[in-house]
């Protein structure tokens, strides 16, 4: 049996990474710890509330040190429908804390689950499922902004989704922001 | 994690989630060459090559583009070996099931004379006259001590150092061997001479290192600003500051596909 005061346990500074180690890729764990640490901070709490975001990417932020050492990083990109804005996250794995965050008007790449939402509003519409046949996959799901101010793609988060049965006859420009599909064009004019 | 070692080259490697391979602490000779290098994006976008007076032949589509990465790529990373020379290369498709309108091949080629060549093939059903692609390539090259670093370029009859950030196209000029411009680390006489293919339309952007610039990248940073890297880039002194080169083409349909788009890079130890 002890007895006594328990002995105080002296906190452990975390380990640092190689820089070899610094760049492998996330493991699921990181991925979810960096996103848990990110949606809990209170400077993100309405954003979180609201529920209006993306979570686009999440991989390895690798800073550079003269030791030739450091710690396991994660960049998250987040898109946020409501600010119809993109946060940039930088986080500290080993000391689990945030260590820049900056939001901008960058359109990062499509997430997988935005193509999928993409597609689905797409194959809704009926000027796109009279021109294609059955349920068809796109051949191409992009991210695309239109380079013409008065285009609603300008500003607003947008995929291109092209169709075909043998090779490319449609192009739908579908607008996340709106859950729409705002143009369809044939192929060849685009 | 995958590492390669063939000549005197000694190279870290790995498939990106969006940037495709990335290369990292890279050695020639026992020297650090490259910090990280990567394919940041390949924007593509429909620019009229036929003037139609009864046509509006304004730019009908901004550019578009997919991630290249680990959701994408058809088959498994290659690494083969060549006659003096050693090669990574993968396939991406524009759609995860391999019958996509746009084919990537992204290669890294390190021969043992010390070029290191990072290619670009295009192909795939998608392509048509009306586009003109863009691939990016992002060079964090690490030649010895930042603040020693020089990017220069070459005007014809001399290498001419580039004190701000900014654009450098081609003008025409490169020295004898037809580097048009370079990076040179003063205090371990490393260098890294570039210059685009011969047909290739390439250029160079020079802008000062910024740790939150990896990937994952966004092609632009505003509704209607300019694409990366223009928008990076300002009007910061390069004199000794850590310096990230990005090499951009510009490939349109009517060269022969599938065409190698990439620079030519050499490795100098002086």
């Amino acid at each position: 049996m002890g007895s006594g005061k328990p002995r105080a346990t002296r906190r452990q500074s975390p380990k640092s990474s190689t820089q070899e180690e610094c760049f492998l890729p996330l493991t699921q764990g990181e991925k979810a710890s960096a996103t848990r640490l990110l949606l809990e901070d209170p400077r993100l709490a309405s954003m979180a509330k609201v529920g209006r975001y993306q979570v686009i990417s999440a991989e390895p932020w690798i800073k550079k040190s003269k030791q030739k050492k450091g710690s396991r990083s994660a960049k998250i990109l987040v898109f946020n429908y409501a600010s119809n804005k993109t946060l940039h996250a930088f986080i500290d794995l080993q000391e689990g804390k945030i260590v820049k965050l900056v939001q901008d008007g960058s359109q990062p790449m499509l997430s997988p689950e935005e193509e999928c939402r993409a597609t689905k509003i797409a194959l809704l519409d009926q000027r796109v499922s009279t021109e294609i046949s059955g349920n068809q996959k796109p051949l191409a799901v992009l991210q695309y902004w239109s380079s013409k101010e008065s285009d609603l793609s300008y500003n607003q988060r947008s995929a291109a989704l092209v169709f075909g049965d043998k090779g490319p006859t449609l192009v739908a420009i579908v607008n996340l922001n709106s859950a729409s599909v705002i143009d369809v064009v044939p192929n060849h004019k685009w | 994690m995958p590492h390669v070692k063939h000549g005197s080259w000694d190279i870290n490697w790995k498939l990106t989630e969006s940037s495709g391979i990335q290369i990292y602490l890279v050695k020639y000779k026992r020297k650090s060459v490259c910090f990280e290098a990567c394919l940041p994006y390949v924007t593509v976008d429909h620019q009229e090559q036929d003037l139609t007076l009864t046509e509006d032949t304004e730019t009908r589509h901004g550019p578009f583009w997919f991630p290249l990465g680990s959701r994408n790529i058809q088959g498994e990373v290659q690494v083969n070996l060549l006659n003096n020379a050693i090669e990574i290369v993968a396939d991406f498709s524009s759609s995860h099931d391999g019958r996509g309108l746009y084919h990537y091949t992204q290669i890294w080629r390190f021969h043992d004379d010390g070029r290191l060549e990072p290619i670009l093939l295009i192909n795939g059903p998608g392509l048509h006259s009306g586009h003109a692609y863009h691939p990016h390539w992002r060079f964090d090259f690490d030649l010895g001590a930042a603040n020693s670093d020089v990017v220069e370029y070459h005007d014809g009859s001399k290498w001419r150092r580039m004190k701000e950030e900014g654009w450098f196209p081609i003008a025409g000029e490169s020295n004898k061997d037809g580097a048009v411009w370079r990076q040179v680390n003063k205090a371990s006489k490393m260098a890294v001479h570039i210059r685009p293919h011969q047909i290739e339309d390439g250029e160079l952007f020079a802008i000062c290192y910024d740790e939150s610039q990896g990937a994952p990248y966004s092609p632009r940073k505003s509704a209607g600003g300019p694409a990366f890297p223009a928008s990076f880039s300002g009007r910061n002194s390069l004199v000794k500051k850590d310096v990230a080169l990005w090499y951009v083409s510009h490939i349109h349909y009517s060269e022969s596909f599938p065409y190698p788009s990439g620079p030519w890079i050499k490795v100098v130890n002086n």
